[in-house]
């Protein structure tokens, strides 16, 4: 199996793994007191879950399967090319910043990368605002701000394995899940942590290896 | 409001819904709009219905971003209930996608976790169920009603909303959500820590759904 596929926590086995009942971005007794319920009512199938969930893994759900419209474009319109994928909220008053911080950093690395940040604060978040968040982080061409109404943002969430909540002064409260995919949507990498771009650009840069290895094999093939 | 969905569903009052932990001190309180909800969880009978008119929610078509590999794993074929699966029990290992879709056919929604414990608050909850084991076979469908009518809201199964987890999100860390869990609260605050524990494509054997809709009293 691919590392990137052990790295994934939207890919691989299910509700039963341990593993995945760690990552759970809750506060701790919350997910102390998951699992114990998970113990009971909830364990009826945990165990045989395993081998189909682990076939699955193995060439990976696409989240261009997902049906979602975004409100500024096509949500697999990046296809052909790896893509981070996160989301945010454009008055989001540090933790969006950060986050863009660290896409960039990742994309130094990765020159075929793409970006697609997806707001779920589609009302305030205009096209005219999204465009001005884009001049003053100086993002180039590769990144797309896009938004999306809160069933489609919550589509995108729920794959991703991010969670938030509008609070009543309007703004949200929000889990971190950064994404990476490959160029036909498959979860590579993520993480759950802001200041750690590590993951994202190790799988990113083994994910350009392979492309490049395939492309040299096609070419072989072609000259033979 | 249809008459065929107010055959299925009842109206619920809109009102305040005073969550007993709130992720910050100005969160005590959600306001919630009038609505209508399912008065049971959506069964298997309804949801092999629902199967063969959209057959891409099949188990052997869905696609896997979309549910684990557990998906309808009772029933003994992906058109067919068996002996595991009862017609009248509610639909379990269903992830939220195709919960949401299945609401979506029937021109409702999930509802959100504020609604859902809305309609839920005052009806006799039972501690011992959520200490017990999950049955091999989930039972039927057909409890006491609730005062608004609603049954089986609590006993049964686990139900999904469409906002799972989100409560349990604290601006700028872990917050207060949990420590005001006083023991009367013990069993919502199992049931937010249960949802705040899933993932879109995850399907457990006693975890099912109902529906809601948006409107006023008919």
């Amino acid at each position: 199996m691919r590392r990137a596929s052990e790295a994934s926590g939207v890919e691989g086995e299910g509700v039963g793994s341990p593993r995945r009942r760690s990552e759970a971005r809750t506060c701790g007794g919350a997910a102390l007191l998951a699992l114990a319920l998970a113990a009971c009512h909830g364990a009826r199938h945990d165990a045989p879950a395993a081998a189909p969930a682990a076939a699955v893994a193995e060439d990976g759900p696409s989240l261009y399967d997902l049906p979602i419209a975004l409100r500024d474009g096509r949500f697999d319109a990046q296809r052909g090319h790896p893509v981070i994928v996160a989301m945010f909220f454009a008055t989001c008053p540090a933790a969006c910043p950060a986050m863009i911080d660290d896409v960039a950093r990742v994309l130094a690395d990765a020159p075929d990368t793409h970006v697609l940040l997806v707001s779920f604060d589609a009302a305030r978040d205009t096209p005219a605002r999204l465009a001005e968040l884009a001049r003053v982080h100086h993002l180039d061409a590769r990144w797309t701000l896009a938004a999306a109404d809160d069933a489609n943002a919550r589509t995108l969430a729920a794959a991703i394995g991010l969670k938030y909540r509008r609070l009543p002064d309007g703004a949200f409260t929000h889990s971190t899940a950064i994404v990476a995919l490959d160029s036909d949507g498959r979860v590579i990498a993520r993480t759950d942590r802001l200041g750690d771009p590590g993951a994202l650009a190790g799988a990113l840069r083994d994910a350009a290896l392979r492309t490049n290895r395939t492309r040299r094999q096609l070419d072989t093939t072609m000259i033979e | 409001m249809s008459a065929a969905l107010v055959a299925l569903a009842v109206h619920v009052a809109g009102g305040a819904y005073h969550t007993p932990f709130p992720a910050s001190p100005g969160e005590r309180a959600t306001e919630v709009a009038a609505f209508w909800l399912d008065r049971e969880p959506v069964t298997n009978r309804e949801f092999l219905e629902f199967v063969a008119q959209h057959p891409e929610w099949r188990r052997d078509r869905v696609k896997p971003v979309l549910a684990d590999g557990r998906y309808l794993a009772s029933w003994a074929a992906p058109d067919a209930l068996g002996p595991r699966t009862r017609p009248h029990a509610p639909v379990v290992d269903v992830s939220w996608f195709a919960a949401r879709a299945f609401c979506a056919a029937r021109g409702g929604r999930l509802p959100t976790e504020a609604e859902w414990e809305l309609a839920a608050a005052g009806t006799p909850d039972e501690l011992a169920w959520y200490e017990a084991p999950a049955p091999d076979v989930v039972p039927d469908i057909g409890g006491a009603p609730n005062a608004a009518g609603l049954r089986d809201l609590h006993g049964l199964v686990w139900e999904w909303v469409e906002d799972f987890g989100a409560s349990m999100v604290a601006g700028g860390g872990c917050g207060t959500a949990s420590s005001s869990a006083a023991t009367a609260e013990y069993m919502t605050y199992m049931r937010f820590a249960f949802r705040s524990s899933l993932e879109g494509r995850f399907t457990i054997g006693s975890l099912g759904f109902r529906c809601a809709y948006d409107g006023g009293a008919p």
